[in-house]
């Protein structure tokens, strides 16, 4: 449904994206998981029609979206990141003026704005005003925006950001209603634990480029293959760390600001229990030595080199 | 009828707040106010034979120039704020991933501003139809000054609609296109007046009266000037349309010998000349716009 080939979006001197390739299925959800600045938005722009890339291609549908991009906005529903509403609009005009935007005759628009009102459960608020409504709400009428022509791809930027938890789970729901409807999504977040129950796929981008694609079962085991260490010493941190990094089951290690080393270790048990015994016959006063309570998320981070932090 | 969506949204927008009312009441009694006070003046030490005729000649002169002066002031703060302020609000990418084509987005956004402009005119004609009390305006002159006035609203619209285009920040692209205005108003006056200054030895010399600097076929108040019947004891460089000579010559016989003659030649009225300068001014101001504002532009800025 959606194929990306050797995309290249240079501005200026910087490189946003490094010849990024993906295909996705129709009926998936796609998670584009990266740190902020990774070029997640970049290529959601390009797929919507936004940006031309310097290099390489998109499709939608099997449609090119630079050669022909009034057929792809047809085909795809865009949601940006950051986006606004107009002051003195109801909630039924605003989908209205964005329905009869996509040519969609009066006489369909009312049943389509019932319907999207229903689905994003927003009836109650038909006649309210756009700008008097939450953060949440005005996500969920973006969504039913981005939805008045009934595309077949979605392309969702960082939909649940900035929203409470609630409105988070009441999103993550809409999102799996879309997908029994049969769209094809990509959303992308700079969280992936956020994703992980949702998307079928997953693609980590760090710097431009695609560092893991595959689905979210394996993109965890290869995440899981290391698992991360926190050790904590009392002093000798330098002993410890150069200690750590000879042993051949540890990929790197890393200081955090307040002393902590995180170590990447690939070994199974036994090589973590003989790690940790070379540590204190090393006379090395070991504080803590734990695996990660939150090590899908801290590899991610490790991954992706920390850059959102 | 299929009415653009955003002329549609923009002309619902523009009536749904007090603003809308209260500045057509504004703009009625400035253009009333200033109407009366022109006719106080001319009438306080009583009046009659000619000086009747001409009553309505000069209140008619002065109330279209102070509306064509109104037209400045509004007509860039309505327009340069339009593709910015949609910049500013985010609203902007939601516009451009829809179907609808640059061209729509613009034309729609400059037709609700125009057509703004347009009822302000409209609800003027009352007051302007009191001049016909007086006698001596013609109907002729009245539809020219409507439609100077309105090719002048549609100029200084499209002007303010490209600066918005070319800036980001709203406050600059109002800035500018009030910079522009004023240029078109006042500063195509006193560029001519410095041309003027600077030729006038040249001209003394050769002993003729220095030519009016092409420049002023710019100016709106100029062009309305050429229409009205006292424009020319209102308004600089309103020039008497005079035959004029130019350098072409045909040669005639006189006694059987060729004299080269000077072809007569009745220069077009200023009017005329800034209607086609007005036209030109929108379709590039236009132009530019649609072109500035197209999505797969190259060279977008960056996005996360």
């Amino acid at each position: 449904m959606i194929r990306v080939e050797g995309l290249r979006k240079i501005y200026g001197k910087m490189e946003a994206l490094k010849g990024i390739s993906l295909e996705i299925e129709q009926g998936s959800i796609f998670g584009f998981v990266g740190p902020n600045g990774a070029g997640k938005t970049t290529t959601m722009k390009i797929l919507a029609t936004l940006m031309v890339p310097t290099e390489g291609k998109a499709y939608i549908d099997g449609v090119d979206v630079t050669k022909h991009p009034k057929k792809v906005r047809s085909l795809m529903g865009y949601m940006p990141d950051f986006f606004g509403v107009y002051e003195r609009i109801k909630v039924t005009e605003y989908l209205d003026f964005y329905a009869s935007c996509y040519g969609i005759s009066r006489g369909k628009r009312r049943s389509i704005i019932a319907d999207l009102l229903e689905l994003t459960d927003l009836n109650f608020k038909a006649d309210a005003y756009v700008d008097s409504l939450s953060r949440g709400m005005k996500q969920r009428l973006c969504l039913a925006r981005s939805l008045v022509h009934d595309p077949k791809v979605l392309l969702l930027d960082e939909p649940a950001s900035g929203l409470d938890p609630r409105a988070r789970v009441e999103m993550r729901e809409l999102l799996r209603e879309l997908k029994n409807m049969g769209k094809s999504i990509i959303i992308s977040s700079h969280i992936l634990p956020e994703l992980a129950e949702l998307c079928t796929e997953v693609g980590i981008i760090e710097g431009g480029e695609l560092v893991a694609v595959g689905s979210m079962d394996s993109i965890t085991a290869q995440l899981q293959q290391e698992r991360l260490i926190q050790v904590k010493v009392q002093d000798n941190i330098s002993a410890a760390r150069a200690m750590m990094e000879e042993n051949p089951w540890v990929a790197a290690v890393n200081e955090t600001a307040d002393g902590v080393l995180q170590v990447r270790f690939s070994g199974n048990p036994e090589e973590q229990q003989k790690l940790l015994r070379a540590l204190v016959l090393a006379e090395l006063p070991v504080l803590s030595f734990a695996e990660s309570s939150n090590s899908l998320e801290d590899l991610f981070m490790q991954i992706t080199k920390g850059a959102a932090r | 009828m299929i009415l653009n969506p955003v002329l549609a949204k923009e002309l619902r927008d523009r009536v749904r707040t007090w603003r809308s009312p209260l500045l057509i009441s504004i703009y009625l009694m400035a253009l009333a106010g200033i109407g009366g006070f022109a006719y106080y003046l001319q009438t306080r030490y009583s009046y009659g034979g000619t000086q009747a005729l001409r009553l309505g000649m000069t209140i008619f002169a002065i109330l279209v120039i102070v509306q064509l002066i109104l037209i400045a002031f509004l007509t860039p703060g309505m327009t340069a704020s339009i593709i910015s302020g949609e910049k500013e609000r985010q609203t902007w990418p939601l516009l451009l991933v829809t179907r609808l084509s640059p061209f729509s987005i613009v034309s729609g956004k400059l037709l609700s501003a125009i057509s703004y402009m347009v009822l302000l005119i409209l609800v003027s004609m009352p007051i302007y139809s009191t001049i016909f009390l007086f006698g001596a305006v013609a109907m002729g002159d009245l539809l020219v000054v409507v439609l100077i006035s309105l090719v002048t609203t549609v100029t200084i619209a499209s002007i303010g609609l490209l600066c918005s285009a070319l800036f980001k920040r709203t406050i600059t692209a109002i800035v500018i296109s009030y910079l522009l205005t004023f240029f078109l108003f006042g500063g195509t006056l006193i560029s001519a007046a410095v041309v003027q200054s600077l030729t006038m030895e040249k001209w003394a010399r050769l002993n003729q009266p220095p030519p009016t600097p092409f420049i002023v076929n710019f100016n709106p108040i100029v062009a309305l000037g050429s229409v009205l019947p006292t424009g020319m004891e209102l308004i600089p460089y309103v020039r008497p349309m005079n035959v004029q000579f130019t350098g072409i010559t045909s040669t005639t016989f006189i006694d059987g010998k060729p004299v080269p003659q000077p072809i007569p030649v009745k220069p077009r009225p200023v009017w005329q000349v800034n209607l086609m300068l007005d036209a030109l001014i929108i379709l590039v101001s236009l132009g530019l716009t649609v072109w500035l504002i197209r999505p797969l532009r190259a060279g977008n800025k960056k996005g996360g």
